[in-house]
């Protein structure tokens, strides 16, 4: 594996609080890496050590081979950090903005006007070009953001909470940007605390809690390690109470519980869930029984496991 | 630091706040002129009748030495307001972190901030310029007395721009930083009239007095107190600037001069020898704001390169042949997660 950042047991205490607990940590090059973990969990702790704004109490952490403690201005030439709540400068223009930021990096001034517009062009903020930064939309500010932490071309993109306070519409453009930026061939890290952000653009997975790196590796291996395969959901015209019981009493199936409020004869229409583990290959079977036993499935559907579930396992349940 | 003298100066200059203090600071000079310029005349032409005659007050230095004043306390709120939320505001603003992870240095993050503060201060000098210049035309002005003049202008601008940047390194609000910038700002000024009361009430016999009242009649005051006295009237630009055009009316030295020569002093018939208040007070000044701005620089950075000759590798790269490491940990589901999941 070519990790382009490596932690060794990287740790942080204020005080008696342990923010970061001996974290190891890789992350491959040209991945999207998502820190997965509650409010609190040490996300950000992380990512202000690997960006330099944070000295660790102990252990280390090397960015494309660079240590953040030996060499931080080698790191930081390499990454681009966009903060869970930043501000920019109103009284700017939005080229301004990024001149500046181009100035801070070095970029010669023969370069400056021509990144500035290819960059304005990636985040679809050309026509802003000489907007002042005040006047643009939160969405807006956001890529203007994200534009501003490339134009020293960084390897490596640290970005905390990138779609926090976005609508729908700006989620959806911001996780796109992301996977565009991958096909650039750039590592990203990125933190939230809210899977479904990061379930449909991540590559791979870290799950922090309490200061501690629970588990890290790919999404789909991540997904394969659950004790809970698959999940089906499935309705039935009547007889809800015999398809609880035969499926309550079916190897391999956990978790059965009606979808709603429980049903109180075995004549009402229902919709039940249940859990397949990996001692079932074949959910047809289960299907096969309910049948024979006289319930009128309408529907049965098999949903597989996702992220959430998978934090929910390894966080025993903490999550807030 | 151009890159931060650059983005500071445009936002300072665009719009209409900075055109609106000079004009009001141009608008006010101009009227104290012509209010000093109107008085003095008056008294010109309508001599004291208990005068004894003598050559009448001189225009130039009245105008010069007024408006110089004014300037002072016109410029001491003004130069911190411009750097005591130079770095705090960017902490406010939460663009602090945006800029820190840039490659850009302390020492560079902090003379962008400083210069560009003291540039628009150093405008509002500039611009006085003819105003005070017109006191040359009314004679009686030397060149040395308006250099040293606006040199002790300059020195008090980069001192309450850098002590006011200090604080905006050390404070985390712009509303704190400002309050400390005042208190050093208004001990400078006002310190002075202390100085002055306790020189005062020390009396003509006491070492303050030398300076104040002329050499005692009696017992000479000791060289380490007159010494003493010369580094607390150094240490406002008031008090300093002050003497100094005393000196130099009297006819003393620009750099240095010797103190009560001539005039019978106990034990010291040349006198002391004394540096000139604006030489003592243009050190302590520049030393402390160079003290203060090497410490914003050690302060806004929150981190430091622990060992950058010999710097720390991951162990992909000791495999290359730097030395082992502890090979990296892989992190797997905890055996308790796996079981209470099934």
């Amino acid at each position: 594996m070519d990790a382009l950042v490596q932690t060794q047991a990287l740790t942080k205490r204020y005080d008696n609080l342990v923010a970061l607990d001996s974290m190891n940590l890789s992350v491959e090059r040209n991945s999207i890496f998502g820190f997965v973990g509650p409010n609190g969990a040490g996300k950000t702790t992380s990512i202000r050590i690997i960006c330099t704004l944070l000295q660790p109490s102990s252990g280390e952490a090397w960015i494309d081979g660079h240590s953040v403690r030996d060499e931080p201005d080698r790191v930081r030439n390499r990454i681009g950090y966009m903060p869970d709540f930043f501000g920019v400068y109103e009284d700017m223009k939005v080229w301004e903005y990024m001149d500046f930021f181009a100035r801070c990096y070095d970029v010669p001034a023969s370069k400056r006007p021509g990144l500035t517009d290819e960059l304005l062009e990636l985040v679809d903020l050309g026509e802003k070009k000489n907007a002042y930064v005040e006047s643009l939309s939160r969405g807006m500010k956001q890529r203007l953001c994200l534009a501003r932490t490339l134009v020293h071309d960084p390897a490596l993109l640290v970005l905390d909470e990138p779609a926090s306070g976005l609508d729908p519409r700006a989620r959806v453009e911001m996780r796109e940007l992301l996977k565009e930026l991958r096909t650039m061939g750039k590592t990203i890290i990125l933190s939230s605390h809210i899977l479904a952000e990061l379930a449909d653009v991540c590559t791979h997975i870290g799950i922090i809690e309490r200061g501690r790196l629970l588990a890290s590796g790919r999404v789909e291996e991540m997904i394969g390690r659950l004790s809970v395969r698959k999940r089906v959901r499935m309705r039935v015209s009547s007889k809800p109470l015999t398809a609880h019981r035969v499926l309550s009493g079916f190897p391999g199936v956990v978790d059965a519980s009606f979808e709603g409020s429980a049903p109180e004869t075995d004549e009402q229409p229902a919709a039940l869930a249940f859990g397949l583990t990996e001692e079932v290959q074949d959910e047809s079977a289960v299907l096969t029984q309910l049948v024979s036993s006289g319930v009128p499935v309408r529907a049965f559907a098999e949903e597989s496991g996702d992220l959430e579930d998978v934090f929910l396992q390894i966080t025993k349940g903490q999550v807030q | 630091m151009q890159a931060i003298a650059t983005k500071e100066l445009r936002s300072r200059m665009r719009g209409g706040r900075a055109f609106g203090v000079l004009t009001v600071y141009l608008l006010l000079l101009s009227c104290l002129v012509v209010v000093i310029y109107g008085f003095t005349a008056r008294t010109i032409a309508n001599p004291n009748p208990f005068d004894a005659g003598g050559p009448p007050p001189p225009l130039g230095k009245i105008l010069f030495y007024g408006v110089t004043l004014v300037e002072l306390l016109l410029i001491a709120p003004l130069a911190p307001s411009f750097t005591a939320g130079a770095i705090a505001g960017e902490r406010e603003r939460q663009t602090f972190d945006l800029v820190m992870t840039t490659p850009i240095r302390g020492r560079d993050f902090v003379l962008g901030k400083l210069a560009s503060g003291i540039s628009y201060v150093l405008l509002l000098i500039f611009v006085a310029l003819p105003v005070q210049v017109l006191a040359l035309l009314f004679g009686g002005l030397t060149l040395t007395e308006l250099l040293l003049g606006f040199w002790t202008l300059i020195v008090a601008t980069v001192f309450y721009a850098s002590v006011s940047l200090f604080f905006s390194s050390v404070m985390k609000t712009t509303t704190t930083a400002s309050l400390f910038s005042y208190i050093v700002v208004a001990m400078s000024l006002i310190g002075a009239l202390f100085v002055a009361l306790i020189s005062s009430i020390i009396g003509i016999g006491g070492p303050l007095g030398i300076f104040f009242e002329g050499p005692p009649d009696q017992a000479a005051p000791k060289t380490w107190a007159v010494y003493l006295a010369l580094l607390l009237v150094s240490l406002s630009p008031l008090t300093a600037g002050g003497l100094t055009a005393v000196a130099l009316n009297t006819g003393e030295g620009t750099f240095w001069f010797r103190l009560g020569e001539g005039e019978g002093i106990p034990g010291h018939p040349n006198g002391y020898f004394i540096v000139s208040p604006w030489l003592v007070y243009s050190v302590i000044y520049l030393g402390l704001s160079a003290l203060v701005i090497f410490l914003s620089m050690r302060y806004v950075r929150p981190t430091t390169a622990r060992n950058p000759n010999n710097p720390s590798r991951p162990p992909v790269l000791r495999e290359e042949g730097l030395p082992p490491p502890p090979p990296p940990r892989r992190v797997d589901l905890p055996p308790s997660a796996a079981q209470e999941g099934t």
